[in-house]
């Protein structure tokens, strides 16, 4: 059991690209994120054809996601910016919702060996990654509004004294928000895998709505909420 | 899981950059457009029909003024033709009563020349008749004075007339 669970936690080469004389290996969590990227795609391509002043159902729901995205954004930074970041944060949180629910679209049939679409979260490169991109549109945000003196009297406000935490609140930033995402998946993921285990197929219907729905839409929208906050105090 | 991947960690990121350009330029670039057009587009509508409306109320008010100046006008035009017409039935009613009074008056001159050319031939005519019966009554009687007498003041009375 111990076996099959850290076989299920840990990411494995799907392929190796080889360019260059250099092989690269593609890990199953790039392979199931390229599968998320292209549905995101073909849906967005989809919704938005044939755009029109008066809308149809599918444009209805592309205005409804963007909608809610361009309010969560404009809350968090205010009336001025937002729309400048909106689509970045708005990508982060779509792609977070469909990773964290990945594996309830498990429809491949297949063993323990075959490919097995598992949430990209739980490992922590992929985490670290995704936080790393969010500081750096973070820094971003304060370069481009404040200008790059601006940006650096900024660290030692409102007193010199606390240029060290200013600046290890560019370390801490990135890395709660790794660790609490990547955290979270790992667990519902790991209890999700253990109850799999332990009960009939169709049992864990209800458990699976909690850890597999409702925490990874949570820790999605908490990840982009938590970027554009950080997003505005940089801007202030 | 938990060790340093540094191949992972690039794809990732570049899947993220390549994820976020292409949401960008199909979804949330023309949706928040055409949701901005669409409300300046409404915004736009409600102004020109407020427009619309405040141009109708002025047009109506601008109606309503030239019909009172009309009527006003009206008014003073049936009020002058009123009075023209009274001064003038005025005027040939004087006019009839001055021409029915000449032509009474000359009625009158006239009757009066006729009697007065009939009296003459009356007296004429009496004369004659008094100096025939004078002459019958002086063949006969013509000698006392008493008849004389009474002769001239037969005449005279005559005369009279």
């Amino acid at each position: 059991m111990g076996e099959k669970l850290t076989h299920a936690m840990e990411s494995h080469t799907a392929f190796e690209i080889k360019l260059f004389g250099f092989t690269i290996p593609v890990s199953d969590l790039v392979v199931t994120m390229w599968i998320i990227m292209a549905v995101m795609i073909i849906l967005a391509i989809f919704l938005t054809r044939n755009l029109s002043l008066v809308p149809n159902k599918k444009q209805n729901i592309a205005e409804i996601i963007v909608e809610f995205i361009n309010n969560l954004v404009k809350d968090a930074i205010g009336p001025h910016h937002w729309k400048a970041f909106a689509p970045y944060i708005g990508t982060v949180l779509l792609f977070l919702v469909l990773a964290n629910t990945v594996s309830i679209f498990n429809i491949i049939p297949g063993g323990e060996e075959g490919f097995k679409l598992r949430p990209p979260a739980r490992n922590i490169n992929v985490a670290i990654c995704l936080a790393i991109m969010s500081i750096c549109v973070v820094i971003y945000a304060g370069i481009r509004y404040k200008g790059p003196g601006g940006w650096l009297k900024s660290f030692v406000k409102p007193t010199p004294v606390m240029l060290p935490f200013n600046i290890l609140d560019y370390v801490i930033k990135p890395t709660s928000l790794a660790l609490r995402l990547f955290g979270n998946i790992l667990g519902a993921f790991i209890v999700m895998e253990l109850i799999y285990m332990a009960l009939p197929i169709f049992a864990p219907a209800v458990i699976s709505l909690y850890f597999d729905l409702f925490d990874g839409i949570l820790q999605a929208y908490v990840f982009s909420f938590l970027t554009s906050i950080y997003i505005s105090e940089a801007l202030e | 899981m938990l060790e340093p991947d540094g191949y992972t960690f690039i794809f990732v990121a570049i899947n993220l950059i390549i994820l976020f350009l292409f949401m960008k330029k199909f979804l949330f670039k023309p949706i928040t457009n055409l949701m901005e057009e669409r409300k300046n587009s409404i915004e736009q509508g409600l102004k020109d029909a407020e427009n619309a409306k405040m141009e109708a109320a002025e047009a109506r008010k601008k109606y309503d003024e030239q019909i009172k100046n009309i009527k006003i006008d009206g008014d003073k035009l049936l009020n002058e033709i009123k009075a023209k017409a009274a001064r003038e039935y005025d005027e040939i009613i004087a006019n009839a009563k001055k021409e029915a009074l000449t032509i009474v008056q000359k009625g009158h001159e006239e009757v009066e020349r006729e009697r007065e050319e009939m009296l003459k031939q009356t007296k004429q005519q009496i004369a004659v008749l008094a100096i025939a019966a004078a002459s019958k009554l002086v063949q006969s009687n013509m000698d006392s004075d008493t008849n004389k007498s009474m002769v001239d003041k037969f005449i005279d009375e005559a005369g009279a007339i």
